[in-house]
């Protein structure tokens, strides 16, 4: 097998884990490790193709493999993370996904993991460190990268960090750098969205932290583009003040609203 | 020889005309001019003849070469050997008058719209159903189809959308169409399942065919219809 027929499969296997034929995915991958029984890359695919299946044990033996090729393999110490995550051990997740993270290639996903794992586990100061890290050493530039790259990585981790980052800012009370981190995120998607609409929920909360800190200045801004803009109808404006009274920052007080 | 003849000969000339002068105003000179051109012509009589014959042949080989051009068939080019693979020629419309007005469409053509193709994937059990409901309450886009969106307060639990998918995963649904097409909707909804603000219910039904996968999601848009009396806020349409 040449390596223009291998990425023809690749490019094959990708398209039936992207369109739910699993099945057909993981026979592809034994092809392609029975030709390459020593690349680690082959090994941790057919791993993940196994979870994708839940088939959890399958999965963690062909991660232990992969593992045996390359000890460091920080993709095969993540799958082991979300496997053991899946059987509901989230201590060994939280090592796996530790492990992830401390070999010499940077591993953003590693740190996502943990992200998304402290926010479940609701240890909130643990989520604002590993995220901070995460946004400050990872796609450093990335005001510069083309829309389609933009696109990509709001949907591949961005969007997580940023939005677990400011939620557990605010469950920490600390609003002003909460503040600061959605307006950073949407300076970031400002870059490439096209729906001028898109931020009614960042600007729904900033509203109503500016509120609860008493920043007029700024609430009036985002209370004059709720109604001229976004055309939110007053009524609704004043059930957000009431919320943000009421410590109800991320979310809404039903007994706010007439629904 | 034949320059000492000409030469001669030319001698007999220039003596006759020189003694022209003298002579051809008298008989005798006459029959002396007579007698001298009938022994010119008996003595140059085979050349008088060879260029007679090549005049002759020359007007005639022309007069040949004009009646030929102005008798002969029109020449034809040879048929394409590969004539019969040709298609068969339209006959052009009969009798379209030159004058006649010719109408031109103000309106497009109205186009036969196109389908997307049945393939077999559509037979295969991969389909599932899910849905996407309020995960904390606030405002939420009520989408119409063709007249947009607007904001309405939204509880948690409400449901927000039905929808089915091959993907495995919800997310990865979003993830991957977002990623493909750029739609404001897709981001809408990637942005607000990142937040927790919508959350997926996976599954109403699993690995199924798409037949079966659309009944069910029809069924619940239904029900959510029959219910609330308008689609779900995130279904633009039924099924």
């Amino acid at each position: 097998m040449n390596e223009q027929e291998v990425e023809k499969l690749l490019q094959k296997i990708s398209n039936q884990k992207m369109f739910g034929e699993t099945e057909k995915a993981i026979a592809n991958l034994h092809i392609l490790n029975n030709e390459f029984p020593k690349d680690k890359k082959y090994l941790a695919l057919l791993a993940s193709a196994y979870f994708d299946a839940d088939s959890i044990d399958v999965a963690e033996e062909f991660c232990t493999k992969a593992l045996e090729i390359d000890h460091d393999y920080p993709e095969a110490f993540e799958l082991k993370g979300l496997i053991a995550e899946k059987k509901g051990d989230n201590e060994l997740a939280e090592k796996y996904y530790k492990e992830s993270i401390s070999k010499e290639t940077p591993f953003k996903i590693g740190y996502l993991r943990l992200v998304l794992l402290y926010y479940k586990l609701e240890r909130y100061e643990d989520v604002i460190k590993e995220a901070e890290y995460l946004l400050a050493n990872f796609d450093t530039n990335r005001n510069e990268y083309t829309a389609e790259e933009q696109r990509k990585i709001f949907a591949q981790w961005l969007s997580f960090a940023y939005n677990r980052l400011y939620s557990s800012l605010i469950r920490t009370n600390k609003y002003e750098q909460a503040a600061e981190k959605i307006n950073e995120y949407v300076a970031f998607r400002s870059n490439y969205v096209k729906d001028p609409y898109q931020f009614l929920s960042e600007d729904e909360i900033l509203f109503k932290l500016y509120y609860a800190l008493n920043n007029n200045q700024k609430m009036k801004e985002i209370e004059e583009k709720m109604l001229t803009f976004y055309m939110v109808p007053e009524g609704i404006v004043a059930s957000m003040k009431k919320d943000a009274e009421q410590g109800y920052l991320e979310s809404a007080n039903p007994d706010n609203y007439t629904v | 020889m034949e320059l000492a003849i000409a030469g001669g000969a030319s001698g007999i000339f220039a003596s006759a005309t020189t003694a022209g002068t003298s002579m051809s105003w008298n008989p005798i000179g006459w029959i002396i001019l007579a007698v001298v051109a009938i022994a010119a012509i008996w003595y140059f009589w085979d050349d008088i003849c060879d260029f007679f014959s090549t005049v002759g042949n020359a007007i005639a080989d022309a007069a040949k070469v004009v009646w030929e051009f102005v008798t002969a068939p029109p020449v034809t080019a040879p048929p394409p050997t590969v004539d019969e693979e040709l298609p068969k020629p339209v006959l052009p419309p009969a009798d379209i008058p030159i004058e006649a007005p010719i109408t031109v469409p103000i309106a497009p053509p109205i186009t036969v719209p196109q389908t997307k193709p049945r393939t077999r994937r559509r037979e295969k059990d991969i389909y599932n159903v899910y849905d996407l409901h309020v995960g904390t309450p606030g405002l939420m886009r009520n989408y119409t189809f063709g007249a947009g969106f607007v904001n309405q307060f939204m509880l948690s639990g409400a449901i927000w959308k039905y929808g089915l998918t091959s993907f495995k995963s919800v997310y990865a649904r979003y993830l991957v169409i977002f990623q493909l097409y750029h739609g404001d909707k897709d981001e809408y909804i990637l942005n607000s399942l990142s937040s927790g603000k919508l959350l997926p219910f996976e599954w109403y039904l699993q690995n199924v065919n798409y037949a079966t996968a659309n009944a069910e999601e029809v069924s619940l848009i239904d029900t959510y219809m029959a219910t609330h009396g308008k689609l779900p806020p995130g279904n633009t349409f039924r099924g």
